[in-house]
C-alpha cells in the first residue's frame, strides 16, 4: 500500500521536477498518508523498537513506519552469556514481528541516510519514506580511527562482538573453545561514552567462569582506558570470591590503555609501552554515534548527538527526534534500559504535541543488571528528573547492590536480570526470545 | 539525631545545585509514571520470571510494599521508592491496580 502511494509520489516528483514547483512540494510530510499522522523511526533497536510499540498506544491515530536493514536484532543484553556459552545466539535474537503485529508499518530495507529538514528516510532501493516526525535511533560506530592497526577487516580474528550479531559472538566463544589450556584472553576497554559501561566486566566475568570450568589454568586480563568502571567494587568483589587469581585488571595509570592493535600476531601496545600478547583478542573499540546520525550533521564534534532532554528533540531540526545510545544524555549511561526509558518519554511527547496537549514530564529510570556468574547477579539503578535542561539523578535513589550481600541476595538479582531481559524485551520489541 | 545533620545535607544539595535533582514532586498521571517502571516489571506491570508480577495489585497491597522498600527492603526497589513521594506512590498503584490480570490459560 505506502509503496504504491510512494511510487504515485516519486512520479508525481520527476512530473514536478524542473518546474519550479518541486521546492514547495518537497516538505509536505504526508502526501502518501491515508490517515492520521506520519511517523518514521529510522533504527529497529531498543530504542527504535520501544518507540514504535509506545506510539501505537499513545497515539493511535497515528502511522507509525519503523525501517531497519536487520530482520533480527542480536541485543547487547546477555550478549556475554554466549560468549560465555551459557545460551545460543538464538536465545538473545528478537525480530519486529511484535511490532508489526501490534500495527507498526516495519519495512526492512536499507537506509541510505536521513534528511532532517524533510524529516525523511532515503533508502537504498530509491524508496523515500517522509513523516511529520522523524525519529532516529541509529545506535553506534565504532571509531577506527581511534586505534591504529584496527579495522572492520581485523574483525574475524580479533572480534569486537559489542554485540555485532551472533556470528560476532559465536566467533568469540569460538576462540575460547579453542585457545590453549594455559591461555591468556585479553580484552581492551575504551574510555567513555560507550555501549553499556559495565559490559567489558561482565564480560570478565563470564569468561572467566567459562575458563574456570573449561580451561583451568588459563586467565583473563583487562586493559582499561579508564581508572575507574561501572560497578567496580562489585565486580572485584565477585571476581575475588568466583575467580580468584584469574582476573587482572589494569587501567589508565597502568599505561594500560590500547594504541594499537596487531591483529595479525593477537598484540596489544598500550599508551605505556607495554606489548602484550594474546590468545584470544577483544578488542572493544572506542565508539560514536551510528552513521545515519552523523552524516545527518545531527552529531556533534565529538560524534555524539545533543538533545533536548524533555522530548529528546534534537535541537534545530524541527520534527526530529534521536534517541538511544546515539546521544548525549549523561548521567543516564548508553543501555538498553536507558533507550527503552528514552522512547517512552519521546512517544508521550510526540502524541501530546499531536493532540495538542501540553507536555508532561515523568521521571527516567535506568535499571542494569550484570552476571559475574550464571547463579550471581549486580545490579546498578538511577532515577532521574528533568532539571532545566538537563538530566539529573535524584539525590535519595539509586545506587548499586549491597556490596555486603550473600549468596542468597547474589541469586536472586540473577533471576531478576533474567526476567528483566524477558519483560524489557516484551515491552520494547511486544514478543521476544528469552535467554536461561 | 539524624536531624542534626539534615541542614549540612541540604545546604550541599543547593551547593551542588543542578546536577542533583530533588525527589520527584507534582507528577501524579499514573501511565506517565508507570513508563518508568514497566521496562523491568512487563508491559502493564505483567511481569514473566522473578520480578514480581505487578498487574492488577490493589492499592493497599502496592502502597505497603512500596513503605516496606522505602524502610530498606528488597534488593533494588530499596534503591528507587526513596525517589518516589506519597502522591506519586498512590498513583501508580492506582495505575498498576486497574490493570487487567493477564488471561487466564
Amino acid at each position: 500500500m505506502s509503496d504504491g502511494h510512494d511510487a504515485r509520489r516519486r512520479a508525481l516528483m520527476r512530473a514536478l521536477a524542473g518546474t519550479g514547483l518541486l521546492a514547495a512540494a518537497a516538505p509536505m510530510p504526508i502526501l502518501g498518508a491515508q490517515r492520521g499522522p506520519r511517523i518514521v523511526i529510522a533504527g529497529g533497536g531498543f530504542a527504535g523498537a520501544s518507540c514504535a510499540l509506545a506510539l501505537r498506544r499513545l497515539a493511535p491515530a497515528a502511522r507509525v513506519t519503523l525501517i531497519d536493514r536487520q530482520r533480527e536484532f542480536v541485543t547487547g543484553p546477555f550478549c556475554n552469556t554466549v560468549v560465555g556459552g551459557l545460551n545460543p545466539a538464538a536465545a538473545i535474537t528478537q525480530d519486529h514481528r511484535g511490532l508489526a503485529a501490534a500495527g507498526v508499518d516495519v519495512v526492512h530495507a536499507e537506509i541510505e541516510g536521513v534528511d532532517p529538514s524533510a524529516r525523511a528516510a532515503h533508502l537504498a532501493d530509491g524508496r523515500r519514506i517522509a513523516g511529520d516526525r522523524l525519529v532516529v535511533a541509529p545506535g553506534i560506530d565504532f571509531d577506527y580511527d581511534a586505534l591504529d592497526g584496527y579495522g572492520p577487516e581485523a574483525l574475524d580474528r580479533v572480534p569486537a562482538a559489542w554485540p555485532g550479531g551472533a556470528a560476532a559472538l559465536r566467533r568469540l566463544h569460538g576462540q575460547l573453545q579453542a585457545m590453549p589450556e594455559d591461555g591468556r584472553v585479553v580484552l581492551t576497554v575504551p574510555d567513555n561514552p560507550y555501549r553499556c559501561p559495565p559490559g567489558p566486566y561482565e564480560r570478565a566475568s563470564l569468561i572467566a567462569h567459562f575458563l574456570a570450568e573449561h580451561k583451568p589454568r588459563a586467565r583473563v586480563l583487562l586493559l582499561d582506558a579508564k581508572n575507574h568502571f561501572s560497578k567496580e567494587p562489585l565486580f572485584r568483589i565477585g571476581w575475588d570470591s568466583r575467580y580468584p587469581g584469574r582476573v587482572e585488571w589494569r587501567g589508565r595509570d597502568d599505561g594500560a590503555r590500547a594504541m594499537a592493535i596487531d591483529v595479525a600476531g593477537r598484540r596489544v601496545h598500550t599508551v605505556g609501552g607495554d606489548e602484550i600478547a594474546a590468545d584470544v583478542l577483544n578488542v572493544i573499540p572506542p565508539q560514536r554515534a551510528g552513521r545515519l546520525a552523523r552524516d545527518a550533521g545531527l552529531a556533534d564534534d565529538a560524534g555524539w548527538v545533543p538533545v533536548n532532554v524533555h522530548d529528546f528533540a534534537a535541537p534545530g531540526h524541527e520534527g526530529v527526534h534521536v534517541l538511544g545510545d546515539a546521544i548525549r544524555a549523561e548521567p543516564m549511561p548508553k543501555s538498553a534500559y536507558s533507550a527503552h526509558m528514552q522512547a517512552q518519554v519521546c512517544a508521550r511527547a510526540i502524541a501530546q504535541a499531536l493532540a495538542g496537549e501540553p507536555p508532561g514530564e515523568a521521571p527516567l529510570i535506568n535499571a542494569c543488571y550484570s552476571l559475574v556468574a550464571p547463579d550471581y547477579g549486580i545490579s546498578v539503578t538511577e532515577v532521574y528528573r528533568i532539571n532545566g535542561d538537563r538530566i539529573a539523578a535524584v539525590q535519595q535513589a539509586g545506587g548499586t547492590s549491597a556490596l555486603a550481600a550473600g549468596p542468597d541476595t547474589r541469586r536472586a538479582e540473577s533471576e531478576y536480570a533474567r526476567s528483566l531481559y524477558r519483560n524489557l524485551v516484551r515491552d520494547s520489541f511486544g514478543s521476544g526470545a528469552a535467554p536461561g | 539525631m539524624q536531624s542534626r545533620f539534615r541542614l549540612p545535607i541540604v545546604l550541599i544539595a543547593l551547593a551542588v545545585g543542578p546536577a542533583q535533582a530533588q525527589a520527584l514532586a507534582g507528577t501524579t498521571d499514573g501511565a506517565d509514571l508507570a513508563a518508568a517502571c514497566t521496562g523491568c516489571h512487563g508491559p502493564g506491570g505483567h511481569s514473566a520470571g522473578a520480578v514480581p508480577d505487578i498487574a492488577g495489585m490493589p492499592v493497599a497491597e502496592f502502597e505497603r510494599r512500596m513503605a516496606a522498600f522505602r524502610d530498606g527492603e528488597g534488593t533494588i526497589m530499596n534503591r528507587l521508592a526513596p525517589a518516589y513521594d506519597a502522591a506519586a506512590t498512590a498513583a501508580l498503584a492506582r495505575y498498576f491496580a486497574d490493570r487487567p490480570e493477564p488471561a487466564s490459560p
